[in-house]
């Protein structure tokens, strides 16, 4: 059997045994044990496979860009799981089952990531949505969380029907559902341009509402807000990332660039979502409200990479460009936001930008993690999510597009705004001394905060070793 | 590595006084002191061992040259490099880290750890903005000295301060945004006609872009540079920031921050594009022009002693535009001199007014008057750097305000002379702030307890009441330092066409 497969078999042998244990005894340090380990397992194995031969099965393929994203994933699970523990030790629920779901909806992003065939790609979709479902709607007596969970499932199932109508289509058009058919543009045409392109708008539309820009972006805010945090974590990574994934291979396999439409649908939603994200961000006054609406606008950002693909008027950088910048978006992106969800972990009771104020000065470590990844939410140098949009508008600019270089300039001094207040806030005399002293700092929350300063920080003032990283990869 | 280390300093004696905070509330500020002064440690060699004379300034535009791999995949390099102007720019804004450092001593009582850590890491951004010669590193720096800025500002600063923090990160970050996509720019353009990807000022001086595009991102740079300036349009920050900022960062504010934006405009502008230079230059002088009496008119009707002298500073930091645009050796030989005089006069006024602030905690200058009777020496000094302020002959700001006026009377007779009047109305506006505070009516409480100038404020006050008087009375030696970057500029827009 394939090598790559093991890194998802580990994973699923885990979610199996964690199964098992439920039948026989209940523990969540047993549950937390086995998925810790396979986890861990198959993060290592998938280090190993780094440098391994590529591999295009009829279902999957597999590239050093599908074994780096696949790392990516399972290191920011990781980062996730680490807090997991802790966190679900203060939840009054049964705490096993989250587990399982956990480890059920990373399987379905490591399948989405690698998957080459429409029907790979529903299946580890589905198998993530439907775990979310669960992971979202976990707190039996919240409403807020039931609420969320309806929501969700009902979004979730219009969107995968858009997704499964537009595959259709394009079986009617290519007789297969593989990727890599979509390559062939020169068969006779069966089906008017018209159709083709209602099939990609479908497609998009369903990837969309999971990457949760702008026509298709008002479940977000409620949902973050609603469901448990780490359950948005995941959403607000693993989701968007894999199918962000998906999203990029096939628009890229599919050339979908020919089609003037499909450029002009991709720039409006671009640069609806990084205006609508960030101007909506500055209405927020709930933390998790304020960073769904800076995730609107940062897959606005990203989707400025979709703009670029085969776009034959660069003026200085090459193709492969294009995939660094990928690259290099996510990780920086993806790093910074599960530093601040890990940060909103230890601090469970604060859930308003307002009962922040004056952190800084009880709790400084805390305060100096979470401001630090703002500034580089905001792209200050020095961050990596400077350098992230430094990669981004070298790569704009070398294709010279000039609207959408624009609005991400506007919207990005917009978005400034809002990542200010939270620093303003952190920053601010205290009011109450004892309202901080719920927070304890444990050697686990203050390695995992060092970790984060190291990678947000280290990576963003010496990016060099990052982007060599990726340039190999990418090409 | 002296210019690393020179940065390194400030960081580490930041980090410092930070963590001295644990054992002793007066630690910092001690600290503060000794890193300021360890910094002219590696200038030292300066002095002795290179000679600022025509001769070596000839073979090198740079005196000290480093420069290290950074970000291979760009061919980014951490690219420090010190020639005359930065040399005169970094012995002033340490000079006034200096003067800062003994306004913030008895007025800073919270939080003294982090207020120095803030105020030593402005200072290690502004000395990078001085020495990085990588534009990418410019770059970095140029943004990341905002940052702590923004919290000297919005933890220590008065009544406002929230507001005024926020205006002033928004501004400048909306200007670094809009530098870096022309900087982007102009490495792509360069890549394309030369097939150089760098971002090495000197690599990339050495054949200016051309063409349509080289317009437009010139006109980024320079609203860039514009912001931080600051001229009329984007000068808005500029009166809220320093009124509600600490003294000490009012006076790191109005000394150095404000001429980044000078700097940058006769460092990278006027070398980078030549012909767009020269395309904009009618817009620029306008603008100056109009910043010179806008500014000087808005002074003249504030109450607030602070905004009076900010605004103050929108007037004076006109002539500095006027003299980077006008493409005379005289004008911009000016435009240096006025960056150093203004720095000098308008922080000593800072301090001052912090000074009456800290003691009759008002800046009202209804609230104000006859001040004389009550604190002689201050009120002397007060007089002294309001006559520095609207030009007084033997005194650096004329010879500046003179050298830019001569040099561009050439090319724009009537701007010129419309600009000039903004010496009679700079001369309006100082004999008021010096009529309404220290002569007049006494409107001031009477507290016996408030007391005269300490040793302290005396010895800064009059340094720089030494300072102002030696660049008035013999400003060769700061010409002799500058003249080779000026000549580049000159040769090259001579070469276009243009009458020196």
């Amino acid at each position: 059997m394939n090598v790559h497969f093991y890194p998802s078999f580990i994973v699923m042998i885990g979610a199996l045994f964690i199964l098992i244990q439920l039948c026989f005894v209940r523990s969540q340090f047993l549950a937390y044990l086995i998925s810790g380990i396979s986890l861990l397992l198959a993060l290592l194995l998938q280090l190993f496979l780094q440098n391994h031969v590529s591999n295009i099965e009829t279902l999957f393929t597999f590239n050093a860009q599908t074994s780096f994203i696949s790392l990516l994933l399972l290191m920011i699970v990781g980062l996730i799981w680490a807090q997991l523990y802790n966190w679900l030790k203060i939840l009054n629920e049964q705490k096993e089952e989250y587990y399982l779901l956990f480890l059920l909806s990373t399987l379905g992003g490591l399948i989405m990531v690698s998957s080459n065939h429409f029907a790979s790609f529903f299946m580890g979709l589905e198998l993530m949505s439907l775990s979310f479902v669960g992971l979202i709607a976990y707190c039996g007596h919240d409403k807020k969380a039931q609420e969320a969970g309806i929501k969700y499932l009902i979004l979730s199932a219009v969107a995968s029907a858009f997704i499964l109508m537009g595959a259709a289509i394009l079986y009617l058009q290519f007789g297969s559902l593989s990727f890599t058919v979509l390559l062939q543009t020169t068969q006779t045409p069966l089906l008017p341009e018209w159709a083709i392109l209602c099939a990609i708008i479908f497609i998009f539309t369903g990837l969309f509402f999971k990457l949760s820009l702008v026509p298709c972006h008002l479940w977000v805010a409620d949902l973050f807000e609603g469901a448990p945090l780490v359950t948005s974590a995941m959403l607000a990574t693993l989701s968007k990332l894999s199918v962000f994934i998906v999203l990029w291979r096939l628009v890229t396999v599919g050339n979908w660039q020919q089609y003037q439409f499909i450029i002009d649908v991709l720039s409006i939603v671009a640069i609806a979502s990084m205006f609508i994200g960030n101007f909506l961000g500055l209405l927020q006054k709930n933390l998790l409200r304020l960073i769904a609406y800076s995730s609107i606008a940062h897959f606005g950002y990203l989707l400025i990479v979709l703009l670029l693909i085969n776009n034959q008027s660069m003026t200085f950088t090459s193709q492969s460009f294009n995939e660094q910048t990928m690259l290099f978006y996510l990780v920086a992106y993806l790093f910074t936001l599960v530093g601040v969800f890990s940060i909103f972990i230890q601090i469970p009771k604060i859930k308003t930008v307002d009962e922040l104020s004056g952190l800084l000065w009880q709790k400084p470590f805390i305060a100096i993690t979470l401001m630090l990844l703002m500034l580089s939410l905001a792209g200050i140098p020095l961050t990596l999510g400077f350098m992230a949009k430094f990669y981004l508008v070298m790569a704009a600019v070398s294709q010279q597009l000039w609207l959408v270089l624009a609005t991400l300039v506007i919207s990005s001094i917009v978005g400034m705004f809002y990542y200010l207040r939270v620093i303003m806030a952190l920053i601010k005399t205290p009011t109450d001394k004892s309202k901080f002293e719920h927070i304890n700092v444990d050697g686990n929350s203050l390695s995992l905060n060092i970790l984060i300063i190291f990678l947000v920080i280290g990576f963003g003032i010496f990016p060099s070793s990052l982007s060599q990283f990726i340039l190999k990869i990418a090409s | 590595m002296s210019l690393f280390i020179l940065i390194f300093i400030l960081l580490v004696g930041g980090l410092l006084a930070w963590f001295s905070e644990r054992f002793d509330a007066d630690l910092p500020k001690r600290i503060t002191f000794i890193s300021l002064l360890m910094c002219w440690l590696p200038l030292i060699p300066l002095f002795h061992t290179m000679q600022f004379d025509t001769e070596s300034l000839e073979k090198s535009q740079w005196l000290i040259n480093e420069s290290y791999d950074w970000i291979s995949i760009f061919n980014i390099k951490a690219h420090l490099a010190l020639d005359g102007l930065s040399f005169l720019l970094i012995v002033l804004t340490l000079l006034m880290a200096l003067v800062a450092l003994s306004s913030a001593w008895h007025e800073i009582k919270k939080r003294t750890g982090f207020f120095y850590l803030n105020l030593l890491w402005t200072i290690a951004g502004v000395l990078g903005v001085f020495l990085a010669i990588d534009l990418f590193l410019f770059f970095v720096f140029w943004e990341v000295m905002l940052v702590p800025m923004y919290f000297l500002i919005s933890i220590w600063g008065h009544e406002n301060r929230h507001y005024a923090a926020i205006k002033f990160f928004i501004f400048t970050q909306a200007g670094g945004l809009l530098m870096l996509l022309s900087l982007c720019g102009l490495v792509g353009v360069h890549y394309q006609q030369t097939g150089l990807l760098t971002f090495d000022y000197t690599v990339l001086m050495q054949h200016p872009i051309t063409g349509d595009f080289a317009f437009w991102i010139a006109l980024g740079f320079t609203i860039a540079f514009l912001v931080k300036l600051p001229a009329l349009p984007f000068h808005s920050w500029l009166p809220d920031a320093h009124t509600q900022a600490p003294t000490a960062a009012s006076v790191i504010l109005a000394a150095v921050l404000l001429k980044t934006g000078g700097y940058g405009i006769i460092r990278f502008v006027l070398p980078l594009f030549p012909e767009a230079s020269v395309l904009l230059a009618p817009f620029m002088m306008l603008i100056g022009v109009i910043g010179i009496i806008y500014g000087a008119m808005m002074a003249f009707i504030q109450t607030d002693l602070k905004r009076l002298v900010a605004y103050s500073s929108v007037s004076h930091m006109g002539f500095v535009l006027l003299g980077c645009f006008a493409f005379n050796i005289y004008a911009l030989q000016g435009a240096v001199m006025q960056m150093l005089a203004h720095g000098i006069s308008t922080s000593a006024l800072f301090f001052l007014v912090g000074m009456i602030q800290h003691r009759y905690h008002t800046r009202d200058l209804n609230k104000l008057g006859g001040l004389w009777i009550k604190l002689p020496k201050l009120s002397a000094f007060g007089l002294f750097f309001g006559i520095a302020s609207l030009g007084m002959p033997g005194l650096g700001n004329f010879v500046a305000e003179f050298l830019i006026l001569v040099g561009s009377f050439n090319q724009y007779p009537i701007l010129t002379v419309i600009a000039a009047s903004g010496l009679i109305l700079a001369a309006v506006y100082s004999l008021l702030l010096i009529y309404k505070t220290f002569f007049g009516k006494i409107n001031s409480p009477q507290d016996s307890k408030i007391s005269d100038t300490n040793t302290k404020e005396w010895f800064t006050l009059t340094a720089m009441c030494f300072i102002l008087i030696y660049l008035g009375l013999h400003p060769q030696p700061i010409f002799d330092l500058v003249p080779i970057k000026l000549m580049n500029i000159a040769f090259i827009s001579s070469s276009m066409g243009v009458s020196l």
